[in-house]
């Protein structure tokens, strides 16, 4: 056997041997920094689009886990590589009773999971640790389902409990501590003083997410896919979601991910962030918040925790930790609302639009919840970040775009409208058997992907991409954007064959800064090809290309929608009887224009949002194919009453968001 | 090889597997008695029927209980054979809890910690305390799945039979010309010239991929392009101009100037990773087979149990 050989026998050991804690192992040689030599066959210096999936749960997730998941990060990396896997509900013999597949694989996936359950959940289901006959733990093996809202919401959204309406069967919850004697959150009481035991409980399945991590990603010149390592900070007070994914740059990470009951603010988030990560060699994250739409008021405010107005360093930080927002995913869009201003005008913001402010409204009840807020949307946020980077000089909220799943099933990228089976959570789950209707709440979807354009796919490239945020969401299909802003782009850019050459030459890609103006207004070039669909995945031509320009002047904010490319009323349809859809559309959409309305003394923003013909959405397609006819109620089964709910569109338009362009006065 | 010493992954094989060879030096396995017997007597049955219908809110299906008897049966082997191996008294927290339910029982008793054990075990709480019943079927598991190597065939098979995650495909890297129309005139302008043996000076319409394809499997160039287009433009010859291939989006005119031949997994390069994502899908397997050599090593007696017949 050759040394070599040998080497591999050594290494495999790792796959029990993991419980020893390495994670700050030095890195391995031969990664060149962002904007190195190429390391990958496939390296494009001009960027190739790679579409993956950033908001990924497993069996580490104890909501996750509560629904009967018994995915983890192996099998849910293997599923994002293109491999058939076996989904929940399981039968007795452990075989599950459903399997999926992707139509087409991802080039890169992040498992995220909830890093303030990690503990929680592996004492409760491992009886290594005395918490295993804890009565919460009982519960949790016991009521699965309602242990979703006591975990969830007493782990983390524990200190505004009392003002919440408490249902009557659950207990537990005001039962807990209302607030630990530090300030940080209480976790659950078999975790010990200061939650010692459930800390160390963490490093398990943290290991575990790492080794799957290492093992997964390609670091050979094939570069197919790539991984990062990752998870969710799960802040949620009073039910109010301030949710962060956490990805880190490379294999080097904290030795345990900081959690929300250390670190119950964004802010602590990134403070601890920054000196277990951020201080240390080959250590480097961003933070990306999802759902802002339901965090009742809170993803946005302009305070911090102790009521005062941001200042510059503060809207620095966060704009420097925080590139990117997730626009949309599992539980809706976060763009826009459409209550107020120009935006009222605009019913493209009705699309997959949750009809509650926080979590109360999908796990107790919508009324409950109150009516979603519009400043809890990105493009209201944008608008309120130029606002104060006028008063302040830095700008807190400039987000970049980009789409995920928040799959609880271990399924990355699994966003295709046909063949939904549900993303548990605070979806619908199939905990003991197949769901005999629609396998999710109505009002939930398959969710989006994350595209990033980066010279090759590595961890590296991918990152600094996500950073500089030359990134955008989809609604979970796989169109290709190009959007390119600057003053002197040529007006002829459609019809020439160096687009790309030329939008980086003479402008800035998505998610980059405008230079101070050498014309009078400023052009911008977008270009978008549609997907071209895949064998079980269909896809929608293109209808047309809007850009969403926001700004603010002495008046306060403003914003339009101006149509650039397509066709709004193309004429295209879908059958409700059977999906068939019918009218033209088009293959690719490309327009370059320039901003009618420019005032250089005006900062402002633009997007690009690229619409398809509309098709069946997920449920509409499990409604057909169960032959639901709703026009008679009485006979249509209570479990496929959501075919018949009046208050959720049949039909979907996909679509892409792109990263905003910006501009402020007085830029260089 | 330096390369290979430095890989964390190697850290953390060489931590693992210290501490499994320190487990298993600590106490070298002997065979079981010929004459073991694993009893689940009908009160365990009855226990375990209880309990699934406590969880669940029904009785178990016929196949569901025969499920449910077939873990317990397991559960009793492992059990069995860690008491053999007497990791009660070994293992930390087994010993630990051990211990403190006997001073717990017997406050005044002043005896040694190998006395107290023993009449621990004499009492048969090994097995009928919950803690230390389920932490020495944790650690039983943990000795069952002792890492697994797998040997170079079976690890040059793991790979070949995933070749999606470990070969090399064939790459095309190309420059092309794109018209979204496929009805545009420059078409048979540029096909013209192509059939006189020029070069084409047309730039074609903006193609945002880049008027520079960076080589790609067929896999990729079908996701990307569609799949009449990447089947097409694998069986284009090299360093000349071709075309007109239809995509998902219109016509295209390519040159292909680099082509990377497909290459068989490597397992210096791929081996480690391989490695271990074989150990990991292995773990079921390799809990039931060694499941299966404990049971020829037991008889396993059932006693006879009628669902129906238990009280309350």
């Amino acid at each position: 056997m050759s040394v070599r050989y040998t080497t591999i026998r050594f290494a495999v050991l790792l796959a029990m041997g993991l419980l020893a804690g390495c994670s700050d192992s030095t890195s391995p040689a031969g990664t060149p920094p962002p904007g190195g030599e190429a390391r990958c066959i496939g390296y494009n210096a001009l960027r190739n689009p790679y579409f993956g999936d950033l908001h990924v749960h497993t069996r580490y997730s104890l909501d996750a886990n509560t629904q009967g998941t018994i995915v983890g990060p192996h099998e849910a990396y293997r599923f994002a590589l293109g491999e058939r896997l076996g989904i929940q509900p399981y039968d007795e013999n452990g075989e599950p009773l459903r399997t999926t597949q992707l139509a087409r694989p991802l080039d890169f996936a992040a498992v995220t999971d909830h890093a303030e359950l990690f503990g929680e959940t592996e004492i409760c289901t491992n009886p290594d640790y005395l918490g295993y006959y804890a009565p919460e733990c009982i519960l949790y093996r016991s009521f699965p389902e309602q242990s979703f809202l006591i975990f969830n919401l007493a782990a983390v959204g524990l200190p505004e409990l009392p003002q919440f309406p408490v249902p009557p069967d659950i207990a537990l919850i005001s039962d807990l501590p209302i607030i630990g004697a530090n300030g940080s959150i209480p976790r659950l009481p078999y975790c010990g003083l200061g939650g010692e035991i459930c800390l160390d409980a963490a490093a398990t399945p943290w290991q575990d997410i790492q080794l799957a991590a290492a093992t997964f990603n390609d670091v050979t010149d094939d570069c197919r896919f790539t991984t990062f390592v990752g998870y969710e900070w799960t802040g949620a007070p009073m039910s109010n979601n301030l949710h962060r994914n956490v990805i880190f740059r490379s294999e080097v990470v904290p030795a345990i991910p900081p959690a929300y009951q250390e670190y119950p603010r964004p802010e602590l988030l990134w403070q601890a962030l920054d000196e277990q990560c951020g201080q240390v060699a080959g250590c480097d994250y961003l933070t990306i918040p999802h759902n802002s739409n339901l965090s009742g008021g809170l993803m946005f405010e302009t305070r911090d925790r102790f009521g005062d107005d941001y200042t510059r360093a503060f809207a620095q930080a966060r704009q420097d930790n925080e590139p990117l927002a997730e626009i949309y995913q599992h539980k809706g869009q976060s763009e826009c609302l459409g209550t107020v201003g120009a935006g009222a005008n605009d019913e493209l913001c009705g699309f997959e639009l949750l009809p509650y402010r926080n979590f109360i409204g999908s796990q107790v009840s919508p009324e409950f919840s109150g009516a979603p807020l519009e400043q809890d949307f990105l493009r209201n946020a944008l608008a309120e970040g130029l606002a104060l980077e006028r008063t302040l000089g830095a700008n807190p909220f400039k987000y970049g775009f980009v789409g995920s799943s928040d799959t609880h099933l271990g399924t990355p990228g699994l966003t295709s409208e046909a063949a939904y089976p549900g993303h548990g959570g605070a979806g619908g789950g199939a905990r003991n058997e197949l769901p005999a209707g629609l396998p999710d709440l109505i009002e939930n979807s398959p969710g989006g992907l994350a595209v990033v354009w980066a010279e090759e796919n590595t961890r590296d490239a991918l990152f600094a991409a996500l950073r500089r945020r030359e990134a955008y969401a989809t609604s979970g299909h796989r169109p290709v954007v190009r959007f390119f802003g600057g003053w002197t782009l040529p007006p002829d850019l459609c019809a020439r064959g160096d687009l790309v050459e030329t939008g980086y030459a003479q402008g800035v890609p998505m998610g980059g800064d405008l230079s101070s103006p050498v014309a009078a207004r400023p052009r911008f070039a977008v270009s978008a090809l549609r997907d071209p669909g895949a064998p079980g995945d269909p896809a929608e031509p293109l209808q047309r290309i809007q850009i969403v320009k926001g700004w603010v002047d002495a008046d306060g904010r403003h914003e339009r929608v101006y149509e650039v490319a397509g066709d709004p009323d193309n004429g295209a349809s879908v059958s409700l009887a059977n999906c068939e859809t019918s009218g033209n559309g088009f293959s690719s959409l490309c327009a370059v224009w320039e901003d009618p309305d420019f005032d250089p003394a005006q900062s402002a923003f633009w997007y690009a949002r690229v619409i398809d013909n509309p098709g069946c959405r997920w449920a509409t397609r499990q409604c057909v194919a169960a032959g639901i006819d709703c026009s008679d109620p009485d006979a249509v089964p209570e479990e496929w009453a959501g075919c018949c709910d009046a208050d959720y569109p049949r039909t979907v338009q996909e679509r892409a968001w792109t990263s905003p362009i910006w501009y402020a006065p007085g830029t260089d | 090889m330096r390369r290979v010493l430095r890989q964390p992954l190697l850290h953390f094989a060489l931590i693992g597997g210290l501490l499994f060879a320190a487990e298993h030096a600590w106490r070298a396995d002997a065979p079981a008695p010929a004459n073991a017997v694993i009893t689940v007597d009908a009160a365990m049955q009855a226990n375990l029927h209880a309990e699934w219908r406590r969880q669940l809110g029904r009785a178990p299906a016929d196949a569901e209980w025969q499920a449910q008897l077939a873990r317990a049966v397991d559960d009793e082997l492992l059990l069995a054979e860690a008491l053999r191996l007497e990791l009660d008294g070994v293992d930390p927290v087994a010993r630990a809890r051990l211990l403190a339910n006997m001073r717990f029982v017997f406050p005044e008793r002043r005896a040694s910690e190998d006395a107290l054990l023993f009449e621990a075990r004499a009492l048969g709480m090994s097995r009928s305390d919950p803690v230390v019943r389920r932490r020495l079927l944790q650690v039983m598991e943990r000795r069952v799945l002792a890492p697994a190597v797998p040997d170079e065939a079976t690890l040059r098979a793991y790979v070949h039979d995933h070749d999606t995650r470990y070969a090399g495909p064939a790459r095309h890297g190309f420059r092309q010309i794109w018209f979204a129309d496929a009805d545009d005139p420059r078409i048979a302008a540029v096909q013209a010239e192509l059939a006189r043996g020029g070069v084409p000076r047309a730039l074609g319409d903006a193609f945002p991929l880049g008027a520079r394809q960076s080589p790609a499997s067929e896999a990729e160039l079908s996701r990307r392009y569609g799949s009449d287009f990447a089947h097409a433009l694998a069986a284009v010859p090299a360093a000349q101009w071709a075309g007109p291939l239809r995509s998902a989006f219109g016509m295209h005119f390519v040159f292909v100037e680099s082509r990377v031949e497909a290459r068989s997994p490597d397992l210096a390069r791929v081996g480690a990773r391989a490695a271990t994502a074989w150990a990991v899908a292995q773990r079921d397997e390799r809990r039931q087979a060694a499941l299966q050599a404990l049971r020829a090593r037991y008889r396993v007696e059932l006693s006879p149990f009628a669902a129906g017949a238990e009280s309350g």
